[in-house]
């Protein structure tokens, strides 16, 4: 299949891309040399390590180093940059797209598996298909409320469509680094390109500051994210707040480590306090009876579907997940902002 | 009259009068094996799973190989904020004014909801009267049945306005006169709100508050969810889970239409009959001067009146 040499080269995930990438794998890069340092190029450049961009000669070469790319920030193993890296091509094709006319908008949706249609003015797409993608909750343009929708049917703007498909990548390309994180991390690299990951790691650690560990810190109260605050707080009155508040609450704070004892201190002005029983669920959250299995801290989408979200404002407006929150305001504390953790302070103080 | 759709995928459970757990895991080849399951063992609740499956009866629920899962939403009396706190509904007994919110609620998400917005066809929506306070509202769509629960999270918040964007939509009112018409001719949730704050003459949060409606997500979410099984009986009301037709809502009187019939008649002796006057239940009008009267009535009217505490057998 012959692509559009245009088109593969600032979109290397087309479909029929693969059909350029005869032989080329994480164990052998080290024998494509031009390839690999347009992969490290490109990888310094979109994570701002680097401010040359890659200088990609060809279509081939560009689904070359995309792939190389991908290959070497999974074997990183490490999460937060396979998430940065993510974030950052979905910026660059967002870029590239904003370029082209809304026409080949569709060509490079189709390869993410998004089904749309265009009437020259407008996309649309079938609900059913909009509520099968990935990668989409965090943007509120995108929620379906701001949609236009009528008998199954939701209208885009090229905007937001634009939106839509680079969310979407985004979605994709991580989720193709850390379902190969495990595949690669024990192949068989040459000192050079492990010289390579190793050096784009660093720097990365360097400009981003270590990644804290939430599990291993004392918890700082201060620093919970402006829900948990809430409903901690409510349950100190003695109000009885909803099953799914205290869920969140029980499983964020044993996602912290707290031992049952301390977590059971949150809980003990409840109006229906009854310790054996209090126990025995936080145990049973914790993972420490029955099946064993450890419950995770919901997700904010989650939350605000259950209407446990309180806060919608500063770094809530970004958050998919209150730990990443909690983290989040501990690194900005560590970095000395004053403001770490007051987000929605002034509605609930 | 057991018959469901995809019968012999289904799942069923059964609640004892004398047992407090469920005996689940049970699968029928047809509605007439059901049937003379439920006389051989009568139960006090019948319960089928709005989830279909290749191995129904496989004790492990990893193993059964899920297919898909209706859709359902449930509105029920004591889980709506409106009703809530009423005293008679709180006594499981529900008046023509409660039922007739009720109804409205359950028409405005059929209609303006899962038809216009969702593009669902009415062959595609049914109806239950869920035997106690409220109607289950069940989806059975081929396309809708296999989503997971991240995009029936997605419907959720759409429909109880949990992802909608107050602050945007309020800049927007603010916005340009163009801007304003462009986004508010916008069908869905846009146009919606500026249709009530014209008719109702609403600012745009209550507009916001009147339009959505208040849908217990986790019922939607459950994708492996047992619900009463139609045509079986409401072991705290003696109705009868009856499948109504979407046009059919309004004229459906639980009172009247869910009871069994029944030729058999028994004595009873009416307690706080001054709570219901002018409630119809079966063939009886309850008036305020029936308290402490003792009545020959048909049994399943009986039964129900003896489950709510408003009479006490006699004999």
């Amino acid at each position: 299949m012959v692509m559009a040499s245009e088109a593969l080269k600032k979109y290397p995930f087309l479909i029929g891309a693969d059909t350029y990438l005869v032989g080329l794998s994480l164990s052998n890069l080290d024998e494509f040399p031009r390839i690999l340092e347009l992969a490290e190029n490109k990888i310094r450049f979109l994570l701002r390590l680097s401010k040359l961009p890659p200088n990609i000669n060809d279509k081939k070469e560009s689904v070359a180093v995309f792939t190389a790319s991908l290959a070497m920030v999974s074997f990183t193993n490490n999460r937060r940059l396979i998430r940065s890296y993510g974030y950052a091509l979905s910026r660059e094709l967002e870029e590239n797209l904003a370029m082209d006319s809304p026409k080949s908008y569709l060509t490079v949706a189709s390869s993410l598996g998004m089904k749309a249609g265009y009437d020259g003015q407008r996309f649309d797409m079938a609900l059913v298909d909009y509520l099968k993608l990935k990668g989409i909750d965090n943007d509120p343009a995108l929620m379906l409320p701001q949609l236009p929708l009528k008998r199954g049917t939701i209208y885009l703007s090229p905007n937001v469509f634009r939106l839509m498909i680079s969310r979407v990548f985004r979605w994709v390309v991580v989720d193709k680094m850390e379902s190969q994180m495990a595949e690669l991390r024990h192949a068989a690299l040459s000192d050079r390109v492990k010289a390579a990951i190793n050096s784009i790691m660093a720097d990365f650690s360097k400009k981003k500051g270590l990644e804290v560990d939430v599990s291993s810190l004392s918890p700082v109260e201060s620093l919970f994210p402006p829900c948990i605050k809430f409903w901690a707080a409510e349950m100190n009155k003695g109000v009885n707040i909803p099953h799914q508040a205290r869920f969140l609450v029980a499983t964020f704070l044993i996602a912290l480590d707290m031992d049952v004892d301390e977590v059971l201190n949150y809980f003990k002005h409840t109006p229906d306090y009854d310790e054996r029983i209090a126990r025995y669920q936080i145990e049973d959250l914790a993972g420490e009876r029955g099946s064993g299995k450890k419950y995770s801290v919901p997700r904010c989408d989650t939350l605000r579907t259950l209407g446990v979200c309180v806060c919608r404002e500063g770094l809530c407006t970004h958050m998919s997940h209150p730990l990443l929150y909690y983290r989040i305001s501990i690194e900005k504390k560590l970095k000395g902002d004053k403001n770490a953790g007051t987000d929605c302070a002034k509605s609930f103080p | 009259m057991l018959e469901l759709p995809d019968f012999t995928k289904r799942e069923f459970g059964f609640l004892r009068p004398d047992k407090k757990e469920m005996i689940r895991h049970l699968a029928f080849s047809d509605a007439l094996s059901l049937k003379k399951y439920l006389v051989a063992l009568p139960p006090s609740h019948v319960y089928s799973s709005t989830a279909l499956y290749e191995r129904p009866s496989e004790p492990d629920m990893n193993a059964k190989g899920w297919i898909g899962s209706e859709m359902i939403f449930e509105f029920d009396a004591d889980h709506m904020k409106e009703l809530r706190d009423k005293p008679n509904v709180k006594r499981g007994v529900l008046d023509n004014s409660d039922w007739s919110l009720v109804k409205d609620r359950t028409k405005h998400l059929i209609y303006d909801f899962l038809i216009e917005d969702f593009g669902l066809q009415d062959k595609e929506i049914s109806i239950n009267f869920s035997g106690n306070r409220g109607f289950h509202v069940r989806v059975r769509a081929n396309d809708y049945i296999d989503l997971d629960q991240d995009a029936r999270r997605r419907l959720a918040s759409y429909i109880n306005g949990a992802d909608l964007d107050v602050d945007s939509v309020f800049t927007r009112l603010s916005a340009r006169r163009k801007v304003r018409e462009i986004t508010f001719s916008q069908p869905g949730w846009m146009e919606r709100i500026r249709k009530i704050m014209d008719e109702k003459k609403m600012s745009a949060e209550d507009a916001v508050k009147e339009a959505s409606l208040d849908i217990d997500e986790n019922v939607l979410l459950d994708l492996h969810r047992l619900i009463r099984h139609v045509h079986t009986l409401h072991a705290g009301t003696g109705l009868v889970v009856t499948p109504i037709s979407i046009d059919g809502i309004d004229s459906f009187d639980p009172y009247v239409h869910a009871v069994v019939k029944s030729d058999e008649e028994v004595l009873v002796k009416m307690e706080h009959a001054e709570l219901f006057n002018g409630l119809v239940v079966g063939d009886l009008i309850i008036s305020s001067d029936l308290t402490g009267r003792i009545l020959r009535l048909n049994r399943s009217v009986a039964v129900f009146l003896l489950l709510k505490g408003l009479a006490k057998a006699i004999g």
